[in-house]
């Protein structure tokens, strides 16, 4: 029997957005022809207004071999997210894929998204994110140090290494990345016009889909960078200071009227706390066995422009602090035996390039001693206490 | 610069996918008109209702208004009277015994 590869839609909503939707198709784009799944890409330009924009996108669209497709009128997000599900239907893909275009995705996007739903009873994969609701992977300058292919692919890969098909059960998807599996989308329906321009569709949608018995996952095998209300400000559905429609809430809140208790639950019980500080620990550890990395021992951290990957540790501290920072992503390890070199030796799998001296105090102390018994370099930076 | 007019067909340079989504699109919107009406129907039935069960309850409301008002009269009117004035002194001194 011939390995059948799994087709996959990924559709890419677009209403303006000049300055951040050509990374997002580009991005798309080198997800054709490579993975394990047989990948088509399409853009679904909502009858922007932006004067020469749309010409210009179908340009590009038609440069990087990805196809487009503009709305003769403005649909709103629900109803041009029920285009790409309609398409999927029409043309029998397994999977269909709905993003936002303030996106970056990585190259492993589909195939740790479909891995997620390895289970029949998925009915909803959301990608990890900088800006996934609260179920963010927190990152200090998003902007700055993820907004590239180099850094999302990095990250996935990392994070594929670690989760391979795990997933994290959450009470409902996030509609700027989600893969749905279209015998679902047979299963429960399209997405609710009354949602009007946006907002609340796609959880109205897993509600209905887990009535029907299916569940939402967090595919934490994958990270794609997201802006954050990007379509959305542009297009004016947002005012200053808002990050949700407020009437479309209340249709949430009338229909489900349990829904934010349950939110509160999962809060309670859920793993994603667990979850996140694995992959931190994944993310720093890689990073410093690609690039190299240093220890620190200062009470105020400050970013070291040649090491990439840093170990701070407070010099004197009552509990033993050790933070790993890599590119705006930090997590706190804790140190066994008191031992820090120990620790991130074994963590990284390699010595550091350098240990940074910049307060004195106990662990300092030790961490000095330790670095210069084993032949790394130490690096000596005070001058008087840095902090007051 | 002229502004893309609402009525351009819409473009694809793969002139399937744009037929597709054409017919698509507007099958679908056919689909969401017929459900926005029976909505709209269901709505205006439901508006109906709701107004007559206000209209309903204001009228309760104005009854009960009436009856307290009358109610509050032949209490005043109890307070008032010697009967009342009487027995209101003579619960008072027994009061006044018993301490």
């Amino acid at each position: 029997m011939p390995n059948v590869q799994p087709r996959v839609l990924v559709a890419i909503l677009v209403y303006n957005g000049r300055p951040f939707v050509p990374a997002a198709v580009e991005s798309a784009a080198r997800l054709q022809g490579q993975g394990r799944s047989d990948v088509d890409v399409l853009v679904l330009d909502d009858c922007s207004p932006d004067p020469g924009w749309s010409g210009d996108l179908e340009k590009l669209c038609d440069a990087v071999s990805v196809q487009y497709y503009r709305s003769p009128r403005n649909l709103g997000i629900p109803r041009n997210m029920n285009l790409a599900l309609l398409r999927a239907l029409h043309d029998d893909y397994d999977y269909v894929v709905l993003c936002n275009s303030d996106v970056v995705l990585p190259l492993n996007l589909c195939d740790a998204m479909v891995g997620a739903v390895s289970d029949p009873s998925v009915g909803s994969v959301t990608a990890w994110s900088n800006s996934v609701s609260i179920y963010s992977l927190e990152n200090a300058d998003p902007d700055r140090n993820l907004a590239h292919f180099g850094a999302v692919d990095f990250l996935s890969a990392a994070l594929e290494g670690e989760f391979a098909t795990e997933c994290v059960e959450i009470p409902t998807a996030v509609g700027f990345c989600m893969l749905i599996p279209v015998r679902v989308v047979r299963a429960v329906g399209l997405l609710d016009p009354v949602f009007g321009r946006g907002y609340c569709e796609e959880v109205d949608w897993c509600l209905r889909s887990h009535r029907a018995g299916y569940r939402s996952v967090l595919g934490v095998a994958t990270f794609v960078y997201h802006v954050g209300n990007g379509t959305t400000r542009d297009a004016g559905l947002l005012e200053r200071g808002q990050f949700t429609s407020w009437a479309n809430e209340a249709i949430i809140d009338m229909r489900y009227p349990d829904y934010r208790d349950s939110l509160a639950a999962w809060a309670e019980t859920t793993t994603l706390g667990a979850t996140t500080q694995r992959a931190l620990l994944r993310i720093v550890a890689c990073a410093a066995r690609e690039w190299g990395y240093s220890v620190e021992a200062s009470w105020l951290h400050r970013p070291n422009t040649s090491d990439p990957v840093q170990f701070v540790v407070e010099p004197d501290g009552t509990e033993p602090l050790l933070t790993g920072r890599f590119q705006g992503f930090k997590v706190g390890i804790p140190i066994e035996g008191g031992d820090v070199l120990s620790t991130v030796e074994r963590l990284v799998g390699g010595r550091p390039s350098a240990v940074s001296i910049l307060d004195r105090g106990r662990f300092a102390a030790t961490l000095e001693e330790r670095a210069t018994a084993s032949g790394i370099r130490v690096v000596e930076g005070r001058t008087y206490p840095e902090r007051v | 610069m002229k502004m893309d007019s609402p009525d351009v067909k819409s473009k694809s340079k793969n002139p399937d996918v744009g037929d597709i989504l054409d017919e698509l699109s507007l099958t679908q919107a056919l689909l969401d008109f017929e459900i926005a009406n029976a909505r709209v129907i269901d709505l205006t039935h439901r508006l109906v209702e709701a107004n007559r069960l206000i209209e309903e309850l204001r009228q309760e409301v104005d009854d009960a208004h009436t009856e307290l008002s009358e109610l509050q009269s032949v209490h005043d009117r109890m307070k008032g009277s010697q009967a009342f004035r009487i027995a209101s002194k003579i619960w008072a001194l027994r009061n006044a015994v018993r301490a």
